[in-house]
């Protein structure tokens, strides 16, 4: 069976390109437009990756990210996509339990490795 | 003694006189009596007996009526005699012996006219006192005054001179020292114009009109700072008009403005180089979307274009990231913080909000650039949602260096808040911090905040930093083991006027002069010794600036003797490499700006010092003192004019000989002492002590010595 990722980001043009990418690379997609609607989507479609943009609007990805771990998916892999590069930013994500931690503008074929990567080695 | 002598005389004589007055009056009046009372035949008798001797008659009478006289004038003359005796001498107490006490007992009956006049004169020399000791009292009261200031100037960061209406400075502090960076522009005495520009003051003066203060930027004569100046006009308090002076504070915006420089350029950099990418970008993406008919190859190759443009344009993101914290890193609000100082802040203000703490510091120094005002106040107030939701309020607070980074925590038992409820309460706005809230407090710092668990018991909310380090300190010219108060100030300036054409009426004791030595090779300037180092010190107002100097070593461009390195400790490696004479004379000429020159033995410098004046296009043009002949003047009687035995001679302790700094500062010491004796000869003027200096000169023996 197909891995589930779930894609939490507000920007639509970015949205297009990873669905694109990641179903041509064999993944099943879907999308969340922001934090809250990301959490109902984890609870709706138990996907098995979860795209994670920082920025969104309602509930930020940290937040996001730190609510799921807190309520028991700890199976659930996490990469956090930001805009931001700082340092203090990417401690934060791992601190909060995100398993990766992407900057942009990234490259697809990196970020399909990555997940790649992630979803085998739990395999 | 002789007016008391002969007034003791006299009034022996009058005493004597006194008796024969009572004895010939008791004579006649017996006489009389008999006449009165005798009956006419004894009458008779007694006249003819006087007639017989008439002459005797007349010599008695004549004594009695001298008598008489001489009764009278003790008993009148006595009193105006004693009266005008203690008018003489209550003058006396009161011009001319403020001690000298009236004899009461010796004033007869005006005794009490003496005493009155003792009480008097002991109450005029106690009211006296009194207001010596007032005078004495409030004089040290404005001279602590003036020390208070003096020490609070010297404390403040911001650099603060102070001028008087011709721009001469008379108060500056450390700061402004350190901003003015050449000793020889900053000085009491000194024309601030030395430091700011002359034309942007004037402009700034002319733009007060009405208001009092100013702003300017401004750029020092150097020409490598930038100034930001604020001038306020002093007023005098009797001529409103005429402002007595003005103040000028300086900051320097140098690193502002470069770091401001730095960022723009980087903005720049960014904003036309993305322009061209996105050029590019759509000019690559039109040529696709316009021209379905394109083969795939040619559509193949406009994709690879917007392909590297938009990885170029990602990479120079990166870069510019980069750049951007290391701007944080300059923003002024920000300061360095040491580890534990922070640790302690934030214990201090979560204990006045009730927490119970305990605080476990850094085990190495670790410093942060933070607001730490504003950091505390954030962190406090999320103590404070903690308590209110968990009812926490024991805090453990720790500091540990991550990699780059400082982690600080506040660790409690129990567990995290909610994720959702811990972003509200970094949205909530701070009271107090000038920032909004804790998570813009946490941006500014270039930091991320969150909460978490550590493991079941303990949770912890973090605020991680870049670590920075510690701050350089700032570099303080005072510490001087010579001066114990540096004596930045001189009030008595304000008055001072620009040196009259004519130096030679001027005060010495008004005067500034620069008292200098220098060290040489060997006494022989036309046989090839040559200076090796020359050093500096000014007096300004009769006070010697110990802190105001010149010092420099001088490459002599050939070998030290080893005799005179013995002399004075410099030997050839500490000269060579140094700047030659014709470098340093025009530095030392600036330093002397203004100022009469005073030397020991003058003029052997001052033939040194020709060759190298002509070279560097410098001269040396102002008058000059030898305090060796002027020593000449005060003492003529004595024959050791040397710095040391002058010295000596005038009470000035020598510490410190035989280098150029030493020698100058024992000169000027010598040579303050030598204007007040001087003074007490006559000699007031400069244009008096040249004069007599020429005078001593011509005198001396030993002319070949000092041909000029």
């Amino acid at each position: 069976m197909p891995a589930r990722i779930l894609i939490a980001d507000d920007e639509p043009n970015i949205v297009m390109s990873l669905e694109f990418v990641l179903r041509r690379s064999g993944f099943e997609t879907a999308v969340a437009r922001d934090g809250q609607e990301a959490l109902d989507e984890v609870e709706r479609l138990r996907p098995d990756l979860l795209l994670l943009d920082t920025m969104m609007p309602r509930r930020d990805g940290y937040e996001v990210c730190q609510t799921l771990r807190a309520t028991g998916w700890d199976d659930l892999k996490i990469v956090m996509l930001t805009a931001k590069g700082r340092q203090t930013e990417v401690a934060k994500g791992l601190a909060v339990g995100a398993d990766a931690y992407i900057t942009k503008p990234f490259s697809t074929r990196d970020l399909v490795a990555e997940v790649t990567r992630l979803l085998d080695a739990e395999g | 003694m002789t007016p008391t002598r002969s007034r003791d005389r006299w009034d022996a004589g009058m005493a004597i006189g006194g008796v024969v007055a009572y004895v010939v009056l008791a004579v006649a009046g017996l006489v009389v009596l008999l006449l009165a009372t005798a009956g006419p035949e004894h009458r008779a008798a007694i006249t003819t007996a006087l007639r017989a001797q008439a002459l005797a008659v007349a010599v008695v009478s004549a004594l009695a009526v001298a008598g008489l006289v001489v009764l009278l004038a003790r008993t009148i003359g006595g009193p105006v005699r004693r009266a005008r005796r203690l008018a003489d001498e209550t003058r006396l107490v009161g011009e001319v012996n403020p001690d000298h006490r009236l004899d009461a007992e010796g004033a007869g009956n005006l005794a009490p006219l003496a005493r009155a006049v003792n009480d008097l004169a002991e109450q005029r020399q106690a009211a006296q006192r009194e207001i010596a000791e007032q005078i004495a009292s409030a004089r040290h009261e404005v001279e602590q005054e003036r020390n208070r200031l003096a020490a609070l100037m010297a404390q403040l960061t911001a650099a603060v001179i102070v001028c008087n209406r011709e721009g001469r400075i008379l108060l500056y502090n450390a700061a402004a020292r350190t901003l003015a960076g050449d000793e020889t522009m900053i000085g009491l005495g000194r024309s601030v114009f030395g430091v700011v520009d002359r034309a942007l003051v004037t402009h700034a003066l002319d733009r007060l009109v009405g208001s009092r203060e100013q702003v300017l930027v401004a750029s020092t004569l150097h020409g490598q700072r930038l100034l930001r100046v604020h001038l306020t006009l002093v007023h005098d308090p009797h001529h409103d008009e005429t402002p007595a002076g003005f103040v000028l504070v300086l900051e320097d915006l140098t690193r502002r403005h470069r770091a401001t420089t730095r960022r723009d350029a980087v903005l720049r950099d960014l904003t036309e180089k993305t322009r061209a990418s996105l050029g590019s970008i759509r000019a690559a993406t039109e040529s696709v979307l316009d021209y379905p008919d394109l083969s795939a190859e040619e559509r193949s190759r406009f994709l690879r274009v917007v392909h590297e443009e938009t990885a170029a344009l990602g990479q120079r993101v990166e870069s510019w990231v980069d750049d951007w914290t290391r701007e944080v890193a300059d923003d002024e609000v920000l300061g360095e913080v040491a580890g534990p100082d922070l640790l302690d802040l934030l214990a201090l203000e979560l204990g006045r909000r009730s927490f119970t703490v305990t605080t476990t510091p850094p085990p190495d120094e670790l410093w942060l650039r933070v607001d730490s005002n504003a950091v505390v106040l954030a962190l406090a107030h999320l103590g404070g949602r903690l308590r209110e939701s968990t009812g926490t309020t024991d805090l453990s607070i720790e500091l540990h260096r991550s990699g780059p980074h400082g982690q600080l925590d506040l660790r409690w038992r129990g567990s995290p808040p909610h994720p959702a409820a811990f972003g509200r309460w970094l949205a909530e706005p701070l009271e107090g911090a000038g920032v909004a809230n804790a998570r813009e407090v946490a941006e500014r710092a270039g930091g991320e905040i969150w909460c978490g668990a550590l493991d079941g018991a303990t949770a912890y909310l973090r605020v991680l930093l870049p670590a920075s380090e510690a701050p350089t300190r700032v570099d303080s010219h005072v510490t001087d083991d010579l001066a114990s108060r540096p004596e930045f100030y001189d009030f008595d300036l304000f008055d001072i006027r620009l040196p009259a054409p004519d130096w030679q009426d001027r005060r010495l004791d008004e005067l500034a002069f620069t008292v200098f030595d220098t060290e040489t090779t060997g006494l022989d300037p036309s046989g090839g010794d040559r200076i090796v180092s020359i050093a500096g010190t000014r007096i300004v107002n009769g006070r010697l600036l110990r802190q105001e100097r010149f010092e420099r070593l001088v490459d002599p461009r050939r070998g030290v003797p080893v005799a005179s390195t013995a002399i004075h400790g410099i030997s050839s490696d500490m000269v060579t490499g140094q700047p030659t004479l014709e470098e340093v004379l025009p530095a030392f000429a600036r330093f002397a700006e203004d100022t009469v020159l005073v030397g020991h033995n003058v003029s052997f410098d001052l033939r040194f010092l020709e060759p190298a004046e002509r070279a560097a296009g410098v001269s040396l043009g102002q008058p000059v003192l030898d305090t060796l002949l002027l020593d000449a003047v005060a003492h003529p009687a004595y024959t050791d004019h040397s710095l040391e035995g002058i010295a000596e001679r005038l009470g000035v302790s020598v510490v410190g000989r035989h280098t150029a700094l030493g020698d100058a500062l024992l000169t000027a010491e010598v040579f303050l002492a030598l204007v007040v004796l001087l003074q007490g000869r006559g000699i007031t003027t400069l244009g008096e002590a040249v004069a007599a200096s020429r005078a001593t000169f011509e005198a001396r023996v030993d002319r070949s010595l000092y041909r000029r």
